[in-house]
């Protein structure tokens, strides 16, 4: 261990899609105790003020305006990540919900939304950990990949079901990542948030809507993004170094309550 | 050590002594600020516990008890919780394999699975409660961290009594946080994979080892400290009811590699090399 328990001081993060929701929960929890951050989201404006909210912590904060489920995107991603710090020690592969319109029952789910979905949570996550895991390989640095999956891999989701089989595969994928690149020294782990309050998430529910869900929620609210971003930022710490390929639930009860 | 927040808050292990996973945990909970209460039922390996704790500048508190005992689980709860710090946490690292206690099912007899239901699984429930009661006096918040084991998920031949108390114990883990959830007390488990402990069975065959865990070597009781810390503290706020493996990835190799890594149903040789890169 190094001089802190987390022994996370000065160490480089990139978390995709960071600039609102959970992805800025990490990288407000990474920068909080001491690492130099790179925001990566599609739009420049909500960047620019998450990076201005992340400099008042400390760390250093490069912003990248990419959508990584363009491979151009995630290879310019990395190099200007390496570019201006000259390594990467932490990766958090956040990007995922829905593109598109939801589109109803599975029986009325067409083909594009199918493949959108999954390309997003699944495909985009495969593409950003290998460029992240060919970056730490070929500078020789150990290093840590976080996905972040949900809770609506392990239950059925009704209207939601492509989104819940993508993050039911990226259990599968983190595990198969854990084997195949702990020869290489690069720890991959997930975490699966519950019902979280986020943007993604007002899009569609309202905020009476929100607030009667967490009355039937063991801990009377829904999750917060600090809360997801303490948990991801402790799977990547040296309190978590001997954790390869799990996934940890992080819902406040949810899952234990209402059953998978 | 303030990422944690656990300096100055009253942490009860179960199992401190014998120099394995619940004297890792001890130290390191001392180590991170907090005031343990070591509880063992081995007055030597307790105060060994002590001494390793005291040379590394930590506090700790002995309790020398048969936590089994219902009666002695109130008794040391009651004395952690009127300790000048407030109480937070109580990790249960109880139980195990004791080598005479190896059998085949068809063998298996009552006696053996009384024997490790007890020490497995009631000894959680017993320290639990008492330690949840003590909480609820004060309307103090608090963490329970289960030590349980990767065997609880899978099949474990001449082991089936321990894996499945172990299974048992996350189950009633997770009912543990869903009724205690209310009183602000999250209930977690952590699945140690194969740790190098001073009681192993035998001495540890690094080359086996190589072959099995992803990692390559035997975990470290310190390797399953550091994930009970993190349970225990607040950056774990939103997680309960919930079992973390912790095994070099031991729990994600399948059955079917061969000793190269590859599926033993990858027979060309073409491929082979190919994957290999020889």
């Amino acid at each position: 261990m190094s001089d802190s328990i987390l022994g996370l001081e000065g160490k480089v993060v990139v978390v995709t899609g960071s600039s609102q929701g959970v992805g800025l929960g990490c990288a407000r929890q990474f920068a909080r105790v001491g690492c130099d951050v790179v925001l990566v989201g599609r739009r420049a404006d909500p960047l620019k003020a998450a990076a201005e909210e992340l400099r008042e912590l400390g760390g250093e904060v490069l912003t990248v305006t990419a959508d990584v489920t363009r491979q151009s995107d995630v290879d310019a991603m990395v190099a200007a990540s390496l570019e201006r710090f000259g390594r990467i020690d932490v990766a958090v592969n956040n990007v995922g919900g829905r593109r598109g319109k939801p589109e109803g029952t599975l029986m009325d789910s067409g083909r594009e939304y199918w493949e959108q979905t999954l390309d997003v949570n699944l495909t985009t996550v495969l593409a950003c950990t290998q460029a992240f895991a060919r970056a730490m390989m070929d500078r020789g640095t150990p290093g840590v990949i976080v996905n972040v999956a949900s809770t609506t891999a392990y239950k059925a989701t009704p209207h939601l079901a492509p989104y819940g089989a993508s993050k039911a595969g990226l259990l599968q994928l983190t595990k198969t990542l854990a084997l195949e690149l702990s020869a290489h020294g690069i720890r991959v782990v997930g975490v699966s948030p519950g019902m979280t309050d986020t943007d993604a998430l007002r899009e569609f529910m309202d905020g009476s809507q929100i607030a009667a869900r967490a009355e039937q929620l063991p801990a009377g609210r829904v999750g917060v993004p600090d809360d997801l971003g303490r948990v991801v930022v402790m799977m990547a710490s040296e309190l978590g170094s001997w954790v390869y390929g799990s996934t940890l639930v992080a819902d406040g009860g949810e899952l234990i309550a209402e059953g998978g | 050590m303030t990422e944690l927040g656990l300096e100055g808050r009253g942490v009860v292990v179960v199992g401190a002594g014998g120099g394995g996973i619940g004297t890792a945990i001890a130290r390191m909970l001392a180590g991170a600020g907090a005031c343990v209460v070591a509880v063992d039922r081995d007055e030597q390996a307790l105060e060994e516990a002590r001494r390793t704790i005291e040379e590394e500048g930590g506090r700790c508190i002995l309790h020398l008890a048969d936590a089994g005992n219902p009666a002695r689980a109130r008794e040391i709860m009651e004395a952690a919780a009127e300790q000048d710090v407030p109480l937070h946490g109580l990790v249960n690292v109880v139980g195990g394999l004791p080598p005479d206690r190896w059998q085949s099912l068809l063998d298996y007899s009552e006696e053996t699975l009384d024997v490790l239901l007890d020490s497995n699984l009631k000894v959680a429930l017993h320290t639990s409660q008492a330690f949840v009661r003590q909480l609820e006096a004060r309307g103090a918040k608090g963490s329970i961290v289960q030590i349980a084991t990767i065997a609880a998920l899978q099949a474990m031949p001449f082991g089936a009594g321990y894996a499945a108390s172990k299974a048992a114990l996350l189950s009633l883990s997770r009912t543990m946080a869903l009724e205690w959830g209310p009183l602000g007390i999250r209930v977690n488990a952590v699945a140690p994979g194969t740790i190098q402990v001073p009681h192993n069975l035998g001495a540890s065959d690094e080359e086996e080892d190589r072959r099995v865990i992803p990692m390559g070597r035997r975990g470290l009781p310190a390797d399953i400290a550091g994930a009970v810390l993190f349970l225990l503290s607040d950056l774990a706020s939103w997680v309960t009811g919930q079992m973390l493996a912790v095994d070099g990835g031991a729990g994600i190799r399948p059955a079917y590699l061969d000793e190269s890594g590859l599926p033993i149903f990858v027979r060309s040789a073409e491929l082979r090399r190919r994957l290999l890169g020889s």
